[in-house]
């Protein structure tokens, strides 16, 4: 490759995607077949990362959730109306 | 006591559906089918070859499922849903590595070592290339050419393709015919489409 090696990847990765969006959908399932994946079944490991959370995005989505409680607290403590608290948030608990 | 069971069960699955995956949801939604989503997931691997270390193939996928969901991307009428989440993907990792460079600006003296070490010849694919970007891209250039070791066929369309060339001009470049070219591309696809499929969800 006579490019610099991030410019020559960059191209590469874009060459190869399109080679992927262009492919028919069999050889997702031949080659999810071929590692002894089913995709049809529930669970499938074809699935890992997909239809799963990853840790870094459970993390966030947990911060996400902790800031909520927190602004609904706060907005409770100024007795504005705030923002609803998520399902099975008892007033009690975001006073704590 | 079955009634609050039934209610506790219900009341657990309201808590549980904040923190189902995006992709999950555009499945539900049929937004996108289960063969979409391996083909994304194959696409993110594939993304996630030039990510920065600290971002993870799955969140970058997810990112962008969920650009598309919440609204702050939609997708034009015209525009099959998976080449349009490719296309948020490319823009979310160009996103992150803009993030990453204003943060190495903040460094004068390690950019400006660079800048001596830079070959001035580059082609731009950013202005102050990142010195980090550029081992993880060697990196990854060989990881590729590792998939394709026994094909050399293959390694040489890789080639062709890094150097920004298109499928027709590698074809007449290797003097393949357009059946060799196109057996040669099946092979490269069912290669990226295994190593897409059987990795781990960090690498």
């Amino acid at each position: 490759m006579s490019v610099r090696p991030d410019v020559g990847l960059e191209r590469l990765i874009h060459g190869l995607e399109q080679e992927l969006l262009e492919a028919a959908d069999e050889e997702f399932m031949a080659g999810a077949h071929d590692l002894g994946m089913n995709p049809s079944a529930k669970g499938s490991a074809a699935f890992v990362g997909v239809k799963d959370l990853s840790p870094q995005l459970l993390a966030a989505l947990r911060h996400a959730y902790r800031e909520r409680l927190e602004r609904s607290a706060a907005a409770a403590d100024e007795g504005g109306p705030g923002e609803p608290g998520p399902v099975g948030t008892s007033k009690r608990n975001a006073d704590a | 006591m079955e009634i609050v069971k039934g209610y506790v069960k219900k009341v657990k699955a309201a808590q549980m559906l904040p923190i189902q995956p995006p992709a999950s949801r555009a499945l539900a939604l049929k937004l996108v089918t289960d063969c979409d989503l391996l083909r994304l997931k194959v696409i993110a691997r594939l993304h996630g070859r030039s990510l920065p270390p600290d971002i993870s193939w799955a969140d970058l996928l997810q990112e962008a499922v969920a650009r598309v969901l919440d609204g702050s991307r939609a997708i034009p009428p015209d525009v099959p849903a998976v080449a349009f989440l490719a296309g948020v993907m490319r823009s979310i990792k160009a996103e992150h590595w803009r993030r990453r460079r204003r943060a190495t600006e903040q460094q004068p003296v390690l950019a400006s070592d660079y800048q001596l070490a830079a070959p001035e010849t580059a082609e731009a694919c950013d202005p102050q290339p990142d010195p980090e970007r550029w081992v993880v891209a060697a990196q990854q250039l060989e990881a590729i050419g590792a998939l394709f070791a026994q094909d050399p066929v293959a390694l040489q369309i890789i080639a062709g393709l890094g150097d920004g060339l298109t499928a027709e001009e590698i074809r007449q470049a290797l003097g393949m015919s357009k059946t060799d070219y196109d057996s040669s591309r099946k092979r490269m696809r069912r290669a990226l489409i295994r190593a897409g499929l059987t990795m781990g969800v960090r690498q």
